[in-house]
């Protein structure tokens, strides 16, 4: 039985700089307990096709239908909506941290829902909160229905979130990216509850991700969306393994757990404005196989006897279309192995508080002892989850903040208790590149001058030297150089990552921090980034720190790893012989949840081990 | 939390113990000689040093604070210079009329501040906003003098000439004695003290209100099925009353200021005017007098406002 029927939808959504034309002519329908996937990266128009079908989009412009139990809801009254929301159709979204009313119990809310919807009796609707939380796996329900948002971990907040959705039994569920906001281990026994939810309700649901692996693995149909068009719409495992556009092929190979090495096969380019109406292919300026046509013509759907459908003027399948993409460019490199040690730390423990006015309390222990080496021109991986301490440490070796007991040392010195001038010194030779490319530059300074910063600051370089300087900068991270005088805001998410990487390399420093530096990107452009890190390595001879909660892109970079948890030091090890041969449960517990070879097995997640939270 | 409590409790007793010092070393500091202002201009030397022995004011500093100290704790704020009245009782007796004028003037600017913010941040842009707006530039424009004026010239002073009384120009009277017309009289006390309040709290509430609808959770509320009310009143509102209690803390400590001007102008006998008299006239025991009580009620305020935090917010009690 078909529960969602969407037809040839269109969305414009009136903004100060015009109509953004966030979906185009998109069609699918969604089964009863089928799982339904929409990937595609930021700007796709994935996360405001599910919120026109909540009816959540005041103003927009929208055409075409929705049909939901046989009704088109876009020619329903508010009123008929309300009644519908919450009820048949219900929503996770991405964070659930922000999602919970701070203010009210989780019982309040999960209770306000049924009373919303049934008239119940108090005692009754909260017999039915309780009985939900225990399904989807909260300890002691009975008791935790009055705690606040606030005494929950973020992934049982989720749990939380998916019990107040399903609690009236809606037909139709939509999870708006309900695993991003989560950390690795979590997220698989979130994706595993809604999985067997589903089976056990009826519930259909449509999940909207940008992680088009993880969806392929569990959805029974995928649906491929990029610059709100509908690219490819076909059975998960056949979008998965034999990828009928282009662009479902690009982003599958830009993924770091597919090459271990080397340079990643990125989208070359930038997605286009939503604010211009297409005439061709919307793919069609970054597409390798682009021919004539592409750029002139809307294309045609075409029709795979596998059952995948594909917005393309190919005739045959991306994947089966061997001159359509790149060989793999650069042979990696191996790394110069030496035994010069650039960063050592040892023993490095970090406690907040301990000292109050009112005696001695235990304090807050961050860092339990950390020991590490990097060796020059390799890069020493750090892996864990939030929490971990892995920022704090970077911080540490930065010299950004003093330890409580332990010694960092760089190139041989001592950077703890520096004076000023040697730590001014001292920064020139480490520098950091930050998570966040939005928060992370001055909005109000040009570009130029936020590059030339270090020379300003470090006072090398004036003027015109400067200026030729930070143009060089520019070229080397791949930036046009005529873009000197622009605004941080005038630059997409990968280009400012760029910016931060100049910055850094300003001072032709010999160690750089990366601070999760790709988290914050989309998938194709992840990997431009990853491919420039790992160019500037064997160019400049650089040796890096990289910090990332993503087992994936850590593996891909890094020649040596360490697994932190809990401020500790759980396994360390060379790439290869950790991935493979794990020793510490935690390190496979990760591992498990980032592989995807590993979530195909059965479509099951491994058994949730730690249920508890990272302290 | 019972520790949070009585440090809470314990540091505004640190407040007022450091006030009091602080105004009793004031009063010696400055110029100009008590003992002479009490006795008069006229008074021979000889009578001035009596006087001082009388008051105490020979004997040293610390010795005076001490036994000021001791006096207040047993409700003795010493004597007016002026009248010999004791400051307890003046300041009894001028008490009503500025809570009267105080209490009531901070609920008319919640009532008409509040509701006007909601309105507002329901529908940025439309004519019930651009309305709201505009009340919020004119109330934040106006001076509270220029206000009580205004309002003695057009709601006493022109029905007057027009042969009514409106309102009345000004004066007290008891509440116990007649409701009606205690409140008929506060009634243009209370607007002048109330509106620029009521419009920064206008202006507050809309921009609090606004940068909550914005979250997430109320998306989740919207999610839910909920009616457009509920969404507003029942998550959206809720969440804005911590800000709004900070402000009101903060706006109590400054209230006695704006108060004098009020009394000022509707010729109200209240704190307010008091104050101003004995300084006119250096009447030192009633200066500390009325600044031990303001210290007091804003210390109050606060310890308030403090556990109005805890109530409403579940996560500063955890």
């Amino acid at each position: 039985m078909t529960v969602l029927s969407v037809r040839n939808l269109n969305i414009d959504i009136p903004t100060g700089d015009g109509h953004v034309h966030a979906a185009r002519d998109v069609s699918f329908d969604v089964e009863a307990e089928e799982l339904f996937g929409i990937a595609g990266e930021s700007g796709s128009g994935k996360s405001v096709l599910s919120q026109a079908i909540m009816g959540l989009l005041p103003g927009a412009v929208i055409s075409g239908e929705i049909l939901f139990e046989g009704r088109n809801l876009l020619t329903l009254s508010p009123r008929e909506m309300q009644r519908l929301r919450g009820n048949r159709i219900a929503m996770i979204s991405q964070d659930p941290l922000s999602s919970l009313h701070p203010f009210y119990t989780i019982g309040a809310q999960i209770t306000e829902a049924i009373h919303t919807h049934r008239k119940v009796g108090k005692a009754e609707a909260l017999a039915e909160a309780i009985e939900i939380l225990g399904r989807v796996g909260i300890h002691e329900p009975e008791k935790r229905v009055h705690d606040y948002p606030h005494q929950f971990s973020g992934g049982m907040r989720q749990r939380v979130m998916i019990a107040m959705a399903i609690v009236l039994r809606p037909a139709l569920l939509i999870a708006d990216e309900p695993t991003t906001a989560l950390d690795v281990t979590v997220q698989a026994q979130i994706i595993n509850l809604l999985n067997q939810m589903r089976r056990e309700l009826g519930t259909a649901i449509i999940m909207v991700t940008h992680d088009l692996e993880l969806l392929s693995s569990i959805a029974d149909h995928a649906m491929v969306m990029y610059a709100g068009n509908r690219m490819e719409l076909g059975p998960g495992e056949a979008v998965l393994t034999a990828p009928a556009h282009p662009y479902t092929l690009g982003l599958l190979r830009s993924s770091p757990s597919h090459e271990s090495r080397g340079a990643l096969p990125s989208i070359p380019g930038q997605p286009p404005s939503l604010l211009i109406e297409q005439k061709a292919c919307a793919f069609a300026p970054r597409c390798p196989a682009a021919m004539d046509i592409c750029r002139s013509e809307r294309p045609p759907l075409r029709d795979f006897a596998d059952g995948t459908r594909s917005l393309c003027w190919l005739e045959n399948k991306a994947a089966h279309t061997a001159t359509a993409l790149p060989a793999a460019p650069g042979e990696p490199e191996a790394p110069t192995k030496s035994s010069d040690i650039v960063v050592s730390v040892s023993d490095v423990r970090l406690t907040y508080g301990g000292r109050s006015l009112f005696g001695k309390n235990p304090g807050l222990e961050v860092l339990k002892g950390v020991s590490l080496e990097l060796t020059r021109g390799t890069t020493l991986g750090i892996v864990g989850e939030s929490g971990c301490g892995k920022s704090t440490l970077a911080r540490i070796i930065a010299g950004l903040l003093p330890p409580t007991s332990g010694d960092v040392s760089i190139e041989g010195r001592s950077v703890i208790d520096l004076d000023r001038a040697s730590w001014v010194d001292m920064r020139k030779r480490v520098q950091m590149v930050f998570q966040d490319p939005f928060g992370s530059l001055n909005p109000r300074r040009r570009v130029g001058s936020i590059i030339g910063d270090p020379f300003r600051i470090q006072n090398v370089a004036h003027g015109a030297e400067r200026k030729t300087r930070v143009r060089d900068l520019m070229e080397i991270v791949g930036l046009n150089p005529e873009h000197y005088n622009r605004f941080p805001s005038e630059f997409s998410g990968g280009q400012r990552q760029r910016i931060g990487i100049a910055r850094a390399l300003a001072l032709n420093p010999s160690i750089i921090i990366f601070d999760e530096p790709v988290s914050a990107l989309d998938v194709s452009i992840q990997a431009q980034i990853l491919n420039l890190i790992g160019r500037l390595q064997r160019e400049l001879g650089l040796s890096y720190l990289f910090i990332s909660h993503d087992l994936a892109v850590v593996r891909h970079v890094s020649s040596e790893i360490i697994v932190m948890k809990a401020g500790e030091v759980v396994e360390r090890g060379d790439t290869e012989t950790l991935y493979h041969q794990p020793q510490h449960p935690y390190t496979r517990e990760l591992l498990a949840a980032a592989d995807p070879n590993y979530r195909k097995s059965g479509g099951e997640f491994a058994a949730p081990l730690s249920q508890g939270v990272t302290p | 939390m019972i520790s949070f409590i009585a440090s809470r409790i314990g540091f505004a007793a640190l407040v007022l113990i450091m006030l009091s010092g602080f105004v009793f070393t004031l009063f010696f500091v400055a110029p100009g000689d008590p003992a002479r202002i009490v006795a008069g201009e006229r008074a021979t030397e000889a009578q001035v040093a009596m006087v001082r022995e009388n008051l105490g004011l020979d004997r040293p500093i610390i010795e005076q604070y001490v036994s000021f100290v001791g006096r207040s704790l047993s409700g003795d704020l010493g004597y007016s210079y002026r009248n010999q009245q004791p400051v307890l009782e003046l300041i009894k007796n001028r008490m009503p009329a500025t809570i009267s004028l105080c209490v009531g003037a901070v609920i008319l600017w919640l009532l008409m501040g509040i509701p006007i913010g909601i309105m507002s941040a329901r529908r940025p842009g439309s004519l019930a906003d651009r309305i709201g707006q505009g009340f919020v530039l004119i109330g934040v424009s106006f001076p509270s003098f220029v206000l009580g004026m205004a309002a003695l010239y057009f709601l006493y002073f022109v029905p007057r000439q027009a042969g009514f009384t409106l309102f009345p120009p000004g004066g007290y009277r008891p509440f116990l004695d007649n409701p009606g017309l205690w409140a008929w009289h506060l009634m243009l006390p209370w607007f002048t003290l109330a509106l620029t309040s009521a419009a920064i709290y206008a202006r507050l509430t809309r921009g609090q209100l606004l940068e909550v609808l914005g979250e997430d959770y109320i998306r989740t509320a919207r999610a839910k099925g909920l009616s457009e009310r509920k969404v507003v009143y029942k998550h959206g509102v809720r969440s804005i009353f911590s800000p709004l209690t900070t402000q009101l803390g903060a706006d109590i400590a400054a209230l006695l200021g704006g108060a004098l001007v009020t009394e000022q102008v509707f010729g109200l006998q209240g704190i307010g005017s008091l104050a101003v008299q004995s300084v006119q006239t250096q009447d030192r025991p009633v200066i500390i007098g009325v600044v031990m009580l303001a210290g007091f009620f804003i210390v109050i305020a606060n310890l308030i406002v403090d556990f109005l935090y805890i109530l409403l917010d579940p996560r500063i009690r955890t």
